[in-house]
């Protein structure tokens, strides 16, 4: 990593962070009409290998929802959920979908990610004053392992650590549940932290 | 890095080796690619889990990890293969698993990673005239991969059509 990251950086990023998936689970709430209980995110300097652990170990079956961040900060951002949670999630939303991921279903859920993603992203910017700007989603059905690879590519180039903000949601009746990923890039990672001790 | 034991996982920028019997596996490449060095001579195998194809910079001092990067990768597996045996290596098969497009649409570059990953190793295969016995590449599913001495199988996984057992090339 460039530099070094303090405790009070760590829970800097954990509130800003939380900001985002509350925004974001708050639209989700009025998409499904569920209670969704939301955990604070962890925010971790993790080796590689562990990224994936988080999703129940490498070969997972994972429904990942991917995107660039652009704007003021770039980074990645995951939404992964089970098979089956993504399932319901369609079923809810769209009642009488089939539940093979086809191209209704996946558009469906690539909607629901821009969606939570820009409520995420628009809520923690607005914090500390900066843009972030989601990319189109793309969608994969595929081992966890395989679906992380992609999280950390930028990051891989200038270092062996990814910073993850992780946040983990569930709907109280236990219908769905996922994780949101962000992984800032690590040249963005400065400019996050500029901004929001600025605002403190 | 682990050493001859019965049951190897190796993990991102990892490198494991096996003699006479063992298993090594990675699971769940995407864009990463798995390389695997045989020696049929000693009966020594060497895996290693490549993120990507080289470092951005020219160099990039952080790194801790041998076969984070393909262009390294190769020779440190070699490295460590002919450390398990004592004369010269002439029997060597390699094999390339994974080099996916996980998510079709995502950026361009990262699109392009699982090709890149594949194209330097077979670059780099030819460069020290290594011949490659064993190719699954690309496509847009994710992969284990794993393989055993003292059988010397190939077998790859994917979700949907569960292990099988890739046949050396001609």
């Amino acid at each position: 990593m460039f530099f070094k990251l303090t405790e009070r950086d760590l829970d800097s990023l954990r509130e800003i962070s939380n900001i985002g998936a509350g925004n974001a689970v708050t639209a989700l709430h009025q998409m499904t009409r569920k209670i969704i209980m939301l955990e604070v995110p962890k925010v971790t300097l993790l080796p590689f290998g562990e990224v994936v652990e988080r999703l129940g170990g490498p070969e997972e079956e994972v429904v990942g929802l991917f995107l660039r961040v652009y704007g003021d900060a770039r980074g990645n951002m995951l939404i992964a959920m089970s098979r089956k949670s993504a399932e319901q999630l369609i079923d809810i939303l769209f009642p009488g979908q089939s539940s093979v991921f086809g191209e209704m279903e996946i558009s469906a859920l690539k909607e629901i990610a821009n969606i939570l993603t820009s409520t995420y992203l628009n809520a923690m910017g607005g914090i500390v004053k900066k843009i972030f700007i989601p990319s189109i989603p793309s969608f994969s059905i595929d081992m966890a392992q395989a679906i992380v690879d992609l999280l950390l590519i930028e990051i891989a180039e200038v270092s062996n650590e990814a910073l993850v903000i992780e946040t983990f949601f569930k709907s109280r009746d236990n219908s769905f549940y996922g994780h949101f990923f962000l992984l800032p890039d690590p040249a963005s990672i400065k400019v996050i932290m500029e901004a929001v001790s600025k605002k403190e | 890095m682990k050493n001859s034991g019965s049951f190897n996982s190796i993990g991102i920028g990892e490198i494991g080796v096996v003699k006479e019997a063992g298993t090594l596996t990675i699971y769940g490449l995407g864009s990463c690619v798995g390389l695997i060095l045989f020696d049929e001579k000693s009966r020594t195998a060497g895996m290693a889990h490549i993120l990507l194809p080289g470092p951005r910079l020219p160099q990039d001092f952080t790194n801790e990890l041998p076969a984070k990067y393909g262009n390294e990768a190769l020779k440190a597996l070699l490295k460590m293969v002919c450390k398990e045996t004592s004369k010269d290596m002439l029997f060597l098969k390699a094999g390339i698993v994974g080099g996916a497009t996980i998510f079709s649409g995502a950026e361009e570059s990262a699109i392009a990673i699982g090709k890149r990953n594949v194209e330097e190793m077979e670059k780099q295969l030819i460069e020290m005239k290594i011949r490659i016995a064993w190719k699954e590449t690309g496509g847009k599913a994710g992969r284990s991969v794993s393989f055993s001495l003292p059988y010397c199988e190939l077998r790859v996984r994917t979700l949907k059509e569960g292990w099988k057992i890739v046949p050396q090339l001609k």
